[in-house]
């Protein structure tokens, strides 16, 4: 029975799987905070590839001193952070520190897990590159033009689960 | 069984009189090439619903604004469950190729409906855990039906995978590393077959390479992987791993000498950055081991020749001039090739043979590239090369010839 079935549970996973994703998308319409980023100006050639726009923020870098852990571990790309971001005067959110173990949050504060890696920046002092995993935003082919010119300064609204799951909810030119 | 070749070789027995030609006719009659026949219409269905596939998905995909995202999930879902489906009814009735296409296509939209979600819900991969799942089914179908067009999507899927992350996320997926030797490792180990267990071999040269590059390991340390690979598939008892282990060992082995031998004898040679020797050697030193106790094992202490090509000659650099070196890795490129030709004549193995002829053609026109390129007009350069090569390749085709006159008994 289970033989003959098996390709019916098989498929049934599969199914269950894809409404997994959408499930926690939707979910985080229930459960997430907002937050207001900021986006910064980049280059207009790396903006666009197909049908989505790339996305930097001003809390996709921040100063090595503000990274709370062994900054050697960040020479070699890639390594887990979390990101404790809070408002500033004007409403947006930026970065309070950067912490290679999970810290404790206030309540007005909003934790992210990032992908942080050691860059030479502006001014050619150490800055930590952090990668949220929303630097994308897929759009309807061949609207992307449009938004290319106003991606150089947006505001972002993005919503954030308890458990840390993200989601863009607006753009704002 | 290819009747034209039964033609052509019946005509010889015909010239040796051991058959006539009306019993060649009739010999021939006996095997219908129905078989050619049936691979042809087989191959039809396949193609016609991967066609019908293509064309459902890119409709959707290109009309995909004007989709609720519900509506796109329920298409999605109601699309793969009917290739499930349809693919199962077929299979039951003993339409294998038609039944496995379709399942087959039941997959790949799976996958595509987890990327159009990503797209829809703006989700942004951080890893390649996206080829994971998508690997899951393909590892369902494959080990319950066992056939090879779900054994190729699993290689693609995990190999693919490991690549689109490399490129992607500059990382190296560890979860995708063992599915791949677990999964597709496994199978061949279960149901061994020579074609998949040089996919299974190369797939794991890659993923072993992929490894190293993200990682920022010495490249040299790909040189020890082809090494143990080598030396495993003297160990590994299963057959179907040896031929596969020692080929593309030998060939990585080789494929450093080479680019050793290009590296050192040009300028550019103050790249040659060495791993650190007190990690490197000892780790050398027990391939070696492992490699001469097996071959003293099996008595073929005198083939241990085959060993050289795994000597650490760049450690060289350090004491000597490395143009010295240089030539030192294309002398032992020669001696190598070289005595892989003659054992293959020896043995009077078909495959020995041809593996020797392309490796010591390949050092003939490096060597020659190398120190012809400079000083001579190019246009010569090249009409001598060729020529070259042709009478090199004609003289030890003739003489494979020779020695497999009568067939030969030979042992691949």
């Amino acid at each position: 029975m289970i033989k003959k079935r098996g390709w019916m549970i098989a498929a049934l996973l599969q199914v269950l799987f894809l409404l997994f994703i959408v499930g926690s998308y939707y979910s985080i319409d229930y459960f997430g905070k907002e937050i207001k980023i900021k986006t910064v100006p980049v280059d207009p050639r790396d903006l666009l590839y197909g049908d989505y726009v790339t996305l930097h923020y001003d809390i996709s870098t921040a100063p090595l001193k503000s990274y709370e852990g062994d900054a050697a571990e960040l020479e070699r790309g890639n390594h887990k952070a979390y990101v404790v971001l809070q408002p500033n005067k004007e409403g947006y959110y930026v970065i309070n520190k950067v912490y290679s173990e999970k810290p404790k949050v206030t309540e007005n504060q909003v934790l992210l897990t990032a992908k942080a890696e050691k860059v030479w920046g502006e001014g050619s002092f150490n800055q930590i590159q952090l990668t949220y995993g929303f630097e994308r935003y897929y759009v309807q082919e061949n609207t992307g033009k449009e938004l290319e010119q106003q991606a150089r300064d947006m505001d972002v609204i993005i919503s954030v689960a308890p458990w840390g799951a993200h989601k863009i909810v607006e753009l704002n030119p | 069984m290819n009747k034209q070749w039964m033609r052509k070789e019946g005509q010889k027995w015909i010239a040796d009189n051991i058959i006539t030609e009306d019993q060649l006719d009739l010999i021939v009659a006996r095997y219908p090439d129905s078989e050619d026949k049936r691979k042809v219409t087989g191959v039809l269905p396949i193609l016609a619903s991967i066609l019908i596939g293509i064309g459902i998905l890119s409709f959707i995909a290109s009309n995909w604004g004007e989709i609720s995202p519900i509506a796109r999930l329920s298409l999605l879902i109601v699309f793969m469950l009917s290739f499930y489906f349809s693919g199962e009814r077929y299979l039951k009735t003993g339409h294998h190729s038609l039944g496995t296409s379709l399942n087959l296509l039941g997959i790949i939209t799976f996958g595509a409906s987890i990327i159009l979600l990503g797209q829809t819900f703006h989700l942004n991969a951080v890893d390649a855990r996206l080829f994971v799942f998508w690997s899951l089914p393909a590892i369902f179908y494959l080990f319950r039906d066992r056939h090879k067009l779900y054994f190729f999507l699993l290689g693609l899927l995990t190999v693919g995978g490991q690549l689109y992350s490399i490129n992607e996320f500059q990382s190296f997926s560890y979860l995708l590393c063992i599915l791949f030797i677990i999964a597709v490792g496994g199978f061949v180990f279960l149901y061994p077959s020579t074609l998949k267990s040089w996919v299974f071999t190369i797939g794991l040269s890659i993923q072993g390479l992929m490894f190293i590059t993200v990682n920022d390991i010495n490249l040299l340390w790909f040189f020890i992987f082809g090494f143990a690979l080598f030396t495993s598939g003297l160990w590994v008892e299963k057959n179907v791993f040896k031929q596969p282990f020692n080929r593309l060992g030998t060939l990585i082995g080789f494929g450093f000498a080479y680019g050793l031998y290009f590296l050192l004898t040009n300028e550019f040679s103050s790249d040659l950055e060495l791993p650190n020797p007190y990690l490197f050697i000892p780790v050398l030193v027990v391939l070696f081991a492992l490699s001469v106790i097996r071959k003293r094992q099996e008595n073929l202490y005198l083939h241990a020749w085959e060993l050289l090509i795994f000597l650490p000659f760049f450690y060289l650099v350090k004491v000597t001039d490395s143009l010295i070196v240089g030539i030192i890795y294309l002398v032992i490129m020669f001696v190598f090739s070289g005595y892989k030709l003659s054992e293959g004549y020896r043995n009077e193995s078909r495959s020995q043979i041809n593996f020797g002829i392309v490796l010591f053609l390949l050092v003939c026109l490096m060597g020659y590239f190398n120190l012809a390129w400079s000083f001579m007009p190019k246009s010569i350069f090249f009409l001598f090369g060729g020529v070259l090569l042709f009478i090199l390749n004609a003289f030890l085709q003739r003489k494979k010839k020779q020695i497999l006159r009568n067939g030969g008994p030979h042992h691949d």
